[in-house]
Parts: C-alpha cells; sequence; structure tokens
C-alpha cells in the first residue's frame, strides 16, 4: 500500500473535521501576507490550517504550488495523525518509536518524481518559499526536514533546521553546534568531502512526527515506525541509490551542502520569538529538484504554535522514558507552548520520597540541551493547564528550600537571555510532602457535584 | 545576557545585529567580510564595526 502522504492528511481533515481547513483563493505576496493572516486567524484564538492557492513567488510569478500553512498548529491534530487523543499523544509516540525498514519503490512509483529539475533548469525563485517576519534575511524554508547520512555508521539524522533561499540554486543551511547534524557535518569536514544533503518538504503529520526522534537510530526506520508504514524510497537524482529520497514527499530538494564555503544567513524569527542574529553559515549547491505534478509546498510559521508544537510530543516522550529510569512514578511530561514548548518542561508525579522531585529535575535539565526550566507537580495538578502549574507554585514550593539551580549547562544559544551554548538552569519542586502532612484542597462534595445539572438552573 | 552586535546598513541606514560568529570575522576584516542588510539586502562592509 502506498505511503499516507500530506493531501492524504488534508483530506481527511476536509472530510471529517469540518471547519479544520480553510482555502484561500485571493492572490498574495510569498513576502509577509501568509503569516499576516494567520496571526488575524490566531489572534480570533482560531487554528485551522490554511491553504493559499494563489502565491506571488519571489520570481515574481504565481507559483504552481499552493501554500500550506498550520497544519501543526494544533496538538488535537498531532493526536489525530496518530489516531490517539491529546493526553495520550506522547505514550502512543513512545509505542511506535521503533524501527521499521523502509522499501524501495521504483521512480515510476514515486510521486516526488513527477516532475524532476537538474542543473541549469532549477530556479527555486519558481516555489513559493515564504518570508515570514520584518528583520528575516529574505525567503526561508522552514518545513524542510534535512537528511544526512553519517559517513561512518550509515545512519540517516533527519532534522527540521532553518534553511535560507540564497540564491536560484543555492541555499545557506543554519547549524546548531549541539545538534547531531552538526556532528555528522564535522565528520564530512574532517574527511575533506561535502555532504550530501536531502531537503524533504511536506508529508503525512506523522512522518513528521517520526522525524523528531532522538533515537541514535536509522530515523527514516523510526518515521516508518510512528507512521505504522514502512517509508517508500526511490533514487535521488544526484546519487541514486546510495541516498534516496521518500517517495511519496510533496518537494525534494537535493543538495551538495560544503564544508568549506559558508555564507551571510539571517536575521531570522526564531521558534522564542526573537531573531536570531545574522551569522556566517555553510553553504549547500541545489543539484536537482523533485516534486509532485500537484504539490503542495508546506510552510511552517516560525515562533507560533506551528512551529512549537510539532517537537512537544517527542520531547515529552523522551524525558517521560528517561524520567522513568530513574524515577518511575512520573505519570506525564508537557512541554508548554507557553515555555516554546522546548524550553519548559511539567512534569506529572507520584512519589515515593521527598526526593524524587529534584532526581527528576536533574534528569530533565541534562536529557535535552534545550530544557531551562522544570517543575514537578502532583498527580492532582493538570501539567497542561498552565494555570494550575502556577497555582502549585504558588501554593506548594519555597525558593530556599525547592528550587535547583545549575549555572553554565549547555543550552540553544537562540535564547536571547543565554550566553551562546551556556545557560542557567532551573527547577521547582513544587510537590506536598510524601507523608501528606499539608493542607488539604478545596472540594464540593462529589455528591453534590454529581446532583446538579446546569440546565435545571440556567 | 546573549550578545548581539548592532549594525546600521550603510545603504538605507537601518539598525540590524550580528551574532559573534559574524561578529568576530567582521571585527578582524571590517572592509573585507560582507554584510547583508535584511531590509533592503543590500551587501556592505564596514569600516568600523560598533560595539554591543
Amino acid at each position: 500500500m502506498r505511503n499516507k502522504d500530506m493531501h492524504d492528511y488534508i483530506q481527511h481533515l476536509e472530510r471529517d473535521v469540518p471547519g479544520s481547513v480553510v482555502r484561500i483563493k485571493k492572490e498574495v505576496s510569498y513576502e509577509y501576507e501568509i503569516p499576516a493572516i494567520l496571526q488575524r486567524v490566531e489572534d480570533r484564538k482560531q487554528n485551522p490550517v490554511l491553504i493559499f492557492e494563489k502565491v506571488r513567488t519571489i520570481g515574481g510569478e504565481i507559483s504552481r504550488m499552493p501554500v500550506v500553512v498550520n497544519l501543526f498548529g494544533s496538538r488535537a491534530r498531532l493526536a489525530d495523525a496518530l489516531d490517539t487523543s491529546v493526553h495520550e499523544l506522547p505514550f502512543e509516540y513512545i509505542r511506535r518509536e521503533v524501527p521499521v525498514p523502509t522499501v524501495r519503490v521504483d521512480g515510476k512509483d514515486a510521486r516526488v518524481k513527477d516532475v524532476v529539475t537538474t542543473g541549469d533548469t532549477i530556479d527555486l525563485y519558481q516555489l513559493p518559499f515564504v518570508t515570514h517576519h520584518e528583520m528575516d534575511l529574505g525567503p526561508y524554508i522552514t518545513a524542510g526536514s534535512a537528511w544526512m547520512k553519517d559517513p561512518e555508521t550509515g545512519l540517516t539524522n533527519c532534522a527540521i533546521i532553518r534553511i535560507y533561499v540564497s540564491g536560484r540554486r543555492q541555499l545557506t543551511v543554519n547549524f546548531n553546534a549541539a545538534r547531531h547534524t552538526n556532528h555528522i557535518f564535522q565528520k564530512y569536514k574532517r574527511m575533506g568531502k561535502n555532504v550530501p544533503m536531502l531537503v524533504v518538504v511536506g508529508h503525512h503529520p506523522a512522518f513528521y512526527l517520526g522525524a523528531q526522534t532522538k533515537k541514535l537510530a536509522d530515523e527514516p526506520q523510526i518515521i516508518g515506525g510512528v507512521m505504522r508504514q514502512a517509508v517508500e524510497m526511490a533514487d535521488s537524482e544526484t546519487w541514486g541509490a546510495e541516498v534516496p529520497i521518500p517517495a511519496q514527499a510533496d518537494l525534494v530538494i537535493e543538495a551538495e551542502l560544503s564544508t568549506s564555503e559558508q555564507a551571510i544567513e539571517a536575521p531570522f524569527g526564531e521558534f522564542t520569538q526573537y531573531y536570531g542574529g545574522q551569522r556566517l553559515n555553510p553553504v549547500a549547491k541545489v543539484t536537482a529538484v523533485n516534486h509532485r505534478s500537484d504539490a503542495y509546498y508546506l510552510d511552517i510559521m516560525p515562533g507560533h504554535a506551528d512551529h512549537l508544537l510539532l517537537d512537544a510530543p517527542m520531547i515529552e516522550a523522551y524525558l517521560f522514558n528517561r524520567i522513568k529510569e530513574v524515577v518511575p512514578g512520573v505519570r506525564g511530561v508537557h512541554a508548554p507552548v507557553s515555555g516554546t514548548a522546548r524550553l519548559h518542561a511539567y512534569v506529572q508525579l507520584k512519589k515515593s520520597n521527598d526526593a524524587e522531585p529534584k532526581t527528576v529535575i536533574a534528569t530533565v535539565l541534562s536529557s535535552d540541551y534545550r530544557i531551562k526550566h522544570v517543575v514537578v507537580v502532583d498527580e492532582d495538578v493538570n501539567i497542561f493547564d498552565d494555570e494550575q502549574v502556577l497555582w502549585a507554585i504558588a501554593t506548594r514550593s519555597q525558593w530556599d528550600k525547592d528550587l535547583v539551580v545549575i549555572p553554565g549547562m549547555m543550552g540553544t544559544r537562540l535564547d536571547p537571555s543565554g550566553d551562546g551554548i551556556r545557560t542557567c538552569k532551573g527547577g521547582i519542586d513544587a510537590t506536598v510532602p510524601v507523608d501528606g502532612s499539608f493542607a488539604k484542597r478545596i472540594a464540593i462534595p462529589d455528591s453534590v457535584m454529581n446532583r446538579i445539572k446546569l440546565e435545571d438552573y440556567i | 545576557m546573549a550578545s548581539v552586535y548592532y549594525v546600521n546598513c550603510e545603504a538605507c541606514g537601518k539598525q540590524y545585529y550580528l551574532e559573534s560568529n559574524l561578529y568576530t570575522v567582521v571585527k578582524e576584516n571590517p572592509e573585507q567580510q560582507k554584510l547583508k542588510c535584511p531590509f533592503c539586502k543590500s551587501e556592505f562592509t564596514l569600516k568600523q564595526p560598533k560595539g554591543k
């Protein structure tokens, strides 16, 4: 059975979840207008998928590809993509995060091979790459899953990284010292070779969720596990069978990433909702562009829920597993959008001793370089509700006893309050003593709550 | 706090900022390292980069 893809998912939404997809037929520019319209929608507290059917590109033409944005802007949609509920999402992710070997298909069965351009016929300016924020350097690929094969292990790493469209046949790729992609890049650099790189844009949300895995594995196989389908792969134009491409993606750009040439990249509005400053980053020369004849171009809106939520299930699943190895009483982990879904983590714990919360804090802070603050709460606190977590901090913590502060840890350089990749991390134990010697929460008797029906009174 | 290094575009005068990996290069070779203004898209070099 052919891999499910982004088109299948959008058809499902339009058929089964009324109002979850809005198509815009009026012409928009690639520059700022798509983000502005999404912002207006979000101001109304709404979060449908938006499909812009008429987009004028940086090249001045109307794109043949409609632009899809906000596909990941709803936790309910991500859960739906894995056939599960919002609260079960990280646990379902854990269950699916197992390798499933990829399968090869012929080019004729690979929709991504419908249209292939190489050499001088490549012109990225014909594609509807979006410029999002006022101080962004230009159009960026924001939903590009960059695939690179480790030259030593042969395992492929997939990472969504910001990619500046720096020319008609050139990309400039942002690298973060802490990520696996950088380790792979450094290996090629030591070998004196360029990096064969794929930029995969547009697929089923389960594909993207799988690509976020932190497992040290061949990540296309983990994608297959999360999708519950072996990922179909076809030969690339540039490297053939040696570097295959996902056959049912909407768009795959093949590029040689230089380990010696750098160029200007950024500013760019980041997940922190601040701009990352201008810097030097490696240049990639595009060697082939593959896409469906009816491709959608998928864009992720930086700094918005569309961007922040995609990582959350993986982070929560990963941290849950790490904590459980040390403190089995963990009940749940949530990376809230209020903390950029990367910098904060809330952990719900059924503790068996009063030392466990700080052990949880230490485990979380050392497990993901981006997590900066951790709050540990009891089972009666809903970790999906910021107000309840803040209430627990307000009423269950004393900072001379319950605060953990660790300066000089590895963090994300995109946090403007940090010092490069160094940051000060901390956590709060907002739990009650295990012996129960604490005030009792107010409650209305269950017998009355169960009896009262609002429509009998109002 | 993370250091950002503000510069003014030589063409349009608008201000934006560099990260340290670029600022270090600009400081050593201000007349050779080209910058690109995100507002007017001009490329320019700095004679004397400003501090943060």
